[in-house]
């Protein structure tokens, strides 16, 4: 007993290690279409503003982003972005670049942003599909 | 009845108090007063009667230098009797009745707004006017005693024909919406900066609806706009679907089957003659028919012209109530004007189109009303207080502001709370004929001949053929299109785009005060003030316009649908940056003229402040919003401005500016992007 119990314990720490050593080295795949599931610990509400935003990340380095803050229909925005390791930077296809840049991480199918900005601002993308009606609401 | 039509010129055998404010334009609103008295001096021995400090002279409302001579209105208190009047047959009067016919279902509004209280008192042949009103004015069951003075249409009411309203060959490639052939000659709705429209147009001088037609809406049979106006030519091919038909009644059988007071009236009813809509009288224009196409010529059928709000062919379209004040050299009595308003507002109307007014001056709106009222304005706030669409809690009013080139508007449009239209041409500038100054609140197109050597730059709509003056034009007779100018046109491009408004409110269900529409109607502007630089060539270039006179004096800027429409879906918040004080750019709430209004006030409460953690009171400058918000949160920021002009009207003060009020959102974070994206 005391020996498979031994084996097990260090099958165990070999499939740990292996483990820990995978996810050191691969890199984060945020590539996918999220949504925004809370900003700073609100769900998608800053006071009495409720906040909705997709993004799209594909593979080519480009991004979507469908936005709706307060009142009104979507806007979308669009442009490019690069991960290195785990800072994620932007730019807008007008040239205009992102408001910050962040660090993210992964949890599942969760996506942390975290801004650069002096009070770091800790958002909460799920893996989602971007709704049809969202899109089609773009004029 | 037919008028008997008087007008007063300026002279001693005039009654002073009758011509007082007669064109005061270049002496001034405060000079005038001054005046007052010395004309009043000078002519006080014209009529025997109360002086002008007698305060039965103040009960007199006379807006106008034209006027009935066999009829005047009255208004009694409170609780006075109709049987006081009875006096009045001793003074010549020989008949009286109520002005207003009842509507039972709105006794209360009637009473609120005192329609219930005016009285027309028509005199004998002998009776001489103005010794009879100020008898009527010493009766103590009086309150008011008003002249029914004559409004004058907006235009010049000259038509010019359209050349080749139904080409055989229809426009290719284009990008409009509709099929109607000779919508590409109206730069009004799209303006595509051809040259033969006029030699300096300008791409974009239009009222931006194209998109509104193609994604949002392009009307509902529900909102029905009444055209206060010559009779509409209801047969009009290009009108008569987009025709309000008054379903409980039987057409021609002499019996008023509704009970509205009114026999017949099966598109709307005629207040000059009594009886059944006309409009190719002698002295006809085709100015109502005219309008009515502007709003809701039938869309996409094919034929002719388009229509602001005319659907998309599949019946759809607002609906054109015809309310006729006008008939051939007759009508625009205020009485006349105050019945068609009552009854637009008592049958369903949501917008009223109004493209007449008094061309005379007044120093203020008490001036006009003399802190009481008058029929006309009484009928409007009644108008405006009925609620006949599921959008609003009342109605909308839309006047002209005048054709003359003064520089100000005709009431009742000058009135403080009225909306008030002046006009641009297809070079996105006023037009030389536009009034301007107070009391105008924005500007639409009306149009403009002499920019080009064909009539292309004016408003292309519909007309009735039947009349003589196009008959008598060349190739074109007999055909039902043609050109005009005006602020007569630019008011129902206005009324078009409102009826557009409420329908797409409707669809997707929003609903408002009429203050709260009427914010977002005078804040959905582009800038034209930074536009009036120097002179305007016009008439063949052959006279120069100055530009400068206009500066900040034609409302709130150029009506822009497409904005109205994304102030209907809601504006998104703004996105402020905590820790640092910065400009936000507001003109999403308040159009792109937001740079040079007159800000009265920003105001935010304790509660939006602390959200905000603002570091010191929010303000404006030069058109942009100033904050320094200090942890992220969020709160509403209330800015209040002049609806057109330096200052507000209303009560005493001289004409100005109605108050418009919107309420920015505002969204604090850690960082902010340039572009407003999220990220």
């Amino acid at each position: 007993m005391k020996k498979i119990l031994t084996i097990l314990a260090v099958m165990t720490a070999m499939l740990l290690a292996t483990s820990c050593g995978e996810k050191e080295k691969k890199p984060l795949d945020i590539t996918g279409e999220w949504a925004l599931q809370s900003i700073a610990t609100k769900a998608v509400q800053i006071g009495s503003v409720k906040v909705d935003v997709y993004i799209s990340f594909a593979q080519d380095g480009s991004f979507e982003l469908y936005q709706k803050v307060g009142e009104g229909r979507y806007r979308r925005f669009d442009g490019n972005w690069s991960l290195l390791e785990d800072q994620l930077s932007g730019t807008y296809s007008d040239g205009k670049a992102w408001g910050s840049t962040y660090t993210v991480s992964m949890d599942a199918d969760r996506l942390i942003m975290l801004s650069s900005s002096a009070t770091p601002e800790e958002s909460v993308y799920t893996k989602t599909t971007i709704p049809s009606d969202v899109k089609n609401s773009i004029l | 009845m037919t008028q008997n039509i008087h007008k007063a010129w300026l002279g001693l055998s005039q009654p002073s108090f009758l011509y007082i404010f007669v064109d005061m334009k270049r002496i001034g609103y405060i000079a005038a007063a001054a005046l007052t008295l010395t004309a009043c001096n000078i002519n006080k021995d014209f009529i025997e009667g109360p002086t002008l400090e007698s305060p039965s002279r103040t009960k007199v409302v006379q807006i106008s230098d034209e006027y009935s001579r066999n009829s005047f209105l009255v208004k009694i208190k409170q609780g006075s009797d109709e049987s006081t009047l009875e006096g009045l047959r001793n003074a010549g009067a020989t008949h009286i009745e109520r002005l207003f016919r009842e509507n039972p279902a709105r006794k209360d509004l009637e009473c609120q707004f005192g329609l219930d209280r005016w009285y027309m008192v028509e005199l004998g042949e002998d009776a001489v006017l103005d010794d009879v009103i100020m008898s009527a004015a010493e009766f103590e069951s009086i309150s008011m005693v008003e002249y029914n003075s004559i409004a004058k249409k907006a235009s010049d009411c000259i038509v010019y024909p359209c050349e080749d309203p139904e080409p055989a060959t229809k426009a290719e490639g284009s990008d409009l919406p509709f099929n109607d052939p000779r919508l590409v000659d109206q730069w009004h709705y799209y303006n595509q900066g051809n040259a033969l429209v006029s030699q300096t147009v300008k791409k974009g001088a239009d009222i931006n609806v194209l998109n509104v037609w193609k994604t949002l809406t392009a009307g509902d049979p529900s909102i029905i706009v009444a055209v206060v106006d010559e009779g509409v030519k209801h047969t009009h091919k290009d009108l008569i679907d987009n025709m309000w038909k008054n379903s409980r009644e039987i057409p021609n059988n002499g019996i008023d089957d509704d009970g509205n007071g009114y026999v017949d009236d099966i598109y709307g009813y005629n207040f000059v003659d009594d009886g059944p809509i006309t409009w190719a009288n002698d002295g006809d224009t085709g100015h109502g028919t005219h309008c009515a196409g502007v709003i809701a010529a039938v869309n996409n059928n094919g034929t002719g012209v388009s229509g602001v709000a005319g659907g998309t062919g599949n019946g759809d379209g607002c609906r054109i109530m015809s309310c006729q004040i006008f008939s051939g050299e007759d009508g625009g009595g205020a009485s006349q004007v105050a019945k068609a308003i009552k009854y637009a507002a008592d049958n369903g109307a949501s917008i009223i189109s109004c493209s007449f007014g008094y061309t005379t001056p007044m120093a203020s709106d008490n001036a006009y009303i003399r802190n009481q009222g008058s029929a006309e304005i009484d009928a409007i706030h009644y108008f405006e207080a009925c609620r006949n669409n599921p959008v609003l809690d009342g109605n909308i009013a839309i006047f002209a502001a005048g054709n003359e080139g003064h520089d100000y508007a005709h009431y009742p449009g000058a009135f403080h709370d009225i909306i008030s239209v002046t006009a641009f041409g297809p070079d996105y500038l006023p037009t030389y004929y536009t009034n301007y100054g107070p009391g105008c609140n924005i500007v639409a197109p009306g149009g403009e001949a002499y920019q080009a050597r064909s009539f292309k730059g004016l408003v292309l709509s519909t007309v009735p053929s039947e009349l003589v003056q196009i008959q008598e034009t060349t190739s074109s007779k007999g055909n039902d299109y043609g050109y005009m100018q005006g602020t007569s046109m630019a008011c129902p491009h206005m009324s078009g785009i409102v009826a557009l408004a409420l329908s797409y409110a409707k669809k997707i269900g929003k609903t408002y005060t009429v203050q709260e529409f009427k914010n977002m109607i005078m804040t959905s502007a582009n800038d034209l003030d930074s536009k009036l630089n120097g002179m305007k060539k016009y008439a063949y270039y052959q006279k120069d316009l100055d530009l400068g006179k206009f500066f900040h004096k034609l409302g709130t800027g150029a009506i822009d649908t497409w904005q109205l429409m994304m102030q209907i879906e809601g504006i998104p918040s703004i996105i402020a940056e905590c820790g640092r004080e910065q400009w936000l750019d507001i003109s999403p709430y308040f159009g792109t003229a937001s740079t040079s209004l007159t800000y009265l006030s920003v105001e935010v409460s304790d509660a939006d402040k602390a959200a905000l953690g603002l570091a010191a009171d929010p303000y404006i400058k030069y058109g942009r919003l100033y904050v320094h918000p200090t942890k992220m949160g969020s709160g509403k920021i209330k800015v209040r401005v002049v609806g057109g002009g330096d200052t507000l009207g209303g009560g005493d003060n001289p004409p100005g500016g109605m108050e418009v009020t919107q309420e920015i959102s505002i969204i604090a974070r850690e960082f902010k992007s340039q572009n407003g994206g999220w990220l």
